[in-house]
């Protein structure tokens, strides 16, 4: 690939997607555009870049959605589960009534996130009755689909999940796959959504959104925090991947002696008065706009 | 190092998984019956014992009844059906691995049994 190729598909990753792409993230664009290749018969990425240059829209949401799918596994990073298990069982205990839970897995991709949840919530033991509402997000229309499918390969299925999970919570379909049982899987609704846009539900417990903010340039970065502040209860838990820093930021600070964990900034103060201040604030800053809808 | 135990009928599989359990840090022994494995339980205190439903024509089930002090157990099989699967944590083992599996299967199962 030619620097301005590459210049030209980090350019315009940036402006439809806010993920910043580094010269040295050659390779990887390279292996995961391979795939995009075939499916295309491109014969290589000098006439991807073309047909891209010719506005081929189709072309350009599957060079986005290729770049942005992240590996995933069940129960990834064990001590973000114990996380949010800590934190939904004081919420849960000190609530009256139905405790109703509202969690969001942003950049889902297949979904083992979303799902991990689903069962760590259906484990946990609290003395009220309770009730699951996971929302899972992503970019990829592809990959949403597959989500909503709710069935994982024999490989997939091994990996991060307790053997005892699995027989509790799955069956065997036809060869080499396991299905999510709906007791589990009624509870987790998946949205093809880009951060850069606002999502449609709110009053979120804990926003899981790991691996993808360091991605961003500073600009699309602040954006997807601003969207996910404004959908979060004012209590509610943010957790980005262990190795991620954000950007200074208005809208979250971080939970000193927790990996990974940010809250609010102003809580508890409502929410209301928290959005005026803050776009006061944000009035002045340049704001990044994607053109890639919602739906 | 961690002791890892492996006793299959399979001396392909045995050797397999001394490659990957070794590439993962493990000190790896092979037994080819009950008696080598009870032998090497005694002698060497194996953090971690692989097997399969059975070994040199033996059940694992008998085997297993009259194990005292268990090391972390986690079968290796083809077999995939949930009875059976259920079975074998009713015979008390901490994981099962369904074949065919990769590194990335094993290196999961032995930190969901604690050893990673």
């Amino acid at each position: 690939m030619t620097p301005q190729d590459f210049d030209f598909i980090a350019a315009l990753l940036k402006k439809y997607s806010g993920f910043s792409l580094i010269p040295s993230q050659l390779y990887l664009l390279e292996s995961r555009l391979a795939p995009v290749l075939r499916q295309n018969n491109l014969v290589g990425l000098e006439e991807l870049v073309t047909s891209l240059k010719l506005n081929d829209i189709e072309l350009r949401k599957s060079v986005i959605e290729a770049v942005s799918v992240n590996n995933t596994r069940f129960f990834r990073n064990k001590y973000v589960f114990k996380t949010i298990e800590d934190f939904l069982k004081d919420k849960m205990e000190s609530s009256s009534g139905i405790a109703e839970t509202r969690i969001l897995s942003a950049g889902c991709a297949s979904g083992q996130e979303a799902v991990s949840v689903a069962l760590l919530f259906h484990e946990m033991s609290v003395s009220v009755p309770k009730k699951l509402e996971i929302y899972g997000l992503d970019m990829s229309r592809k990959i949403i689909e597959r989500a909503q499918k709710a069935f994982y390969t024999h490989y997939e299925v091994q990996k991060g999940l307790p053997i005892r999970l699995l027989l509790k919570y799955f069956t065997p379909i036809e060869k080499d796959y396991w299905q999510l049982n709906p007791e589990i899987s009624k509870d987790i609704h998946y949205r093809v959504h880009n951060l850069m846009n606002l999502f449609d539900q709110k009053d979120f417990d804990v926003v899981l959104c790991r691996n993808m903010l360091s991605f961003m340039t500073p600009e699309a970065q602040q954006t997807a925090l601003e969207n996910l502040a404004s959908i979060m209860k004012p209590d509610g838990l943010l957790i980005i991947g262990a190795s991620e820093v954000l950007y200074e930021n208005f809208f979250f600070e971080k939970i000193p002696d927790k990996i990974a964990c940010y809250r609010l900034k102003n809580n508890p103060s409502t929410k209301d008065s928290r959005h005026k201040s803050l776009n006061g604030l944000l009035s002045k800053k340049p704001r990044f706009k994607s053109a890639i809808t919602n739906k | 190092m961690q002791t890892a135990l492996v006793a299959f009928d399979s001396k392909q599989l045995s050797a397999i998984m001394e490659k990957m359990l070794e590439d993962l840090g493990f000190d790896c022994l092979i037994a080819s019956d009950f008696e080598e494995v009870s032998q090497i339980l005694a002698e060497r205190n194996p953090a971690v014992l692989f097997l399969d439903w059975t070994l040199n024509n033996q059940d694992v089930s008998e085997f297993l009844s009259k194990l005292q002090e268990k090391p972390i157990l986690i079968f290796v099989s083809k077999e995939k059906d949930p009875k059976q699967i259920q079975k074998a944590l009713d015979l008390g083992i901490d994981e099962y691995i369904m074949k065919p599996f990769d590194n990335d299967i094993l290196q999961s199962k032995l930190s969901l049994a604690g050893l990673l």
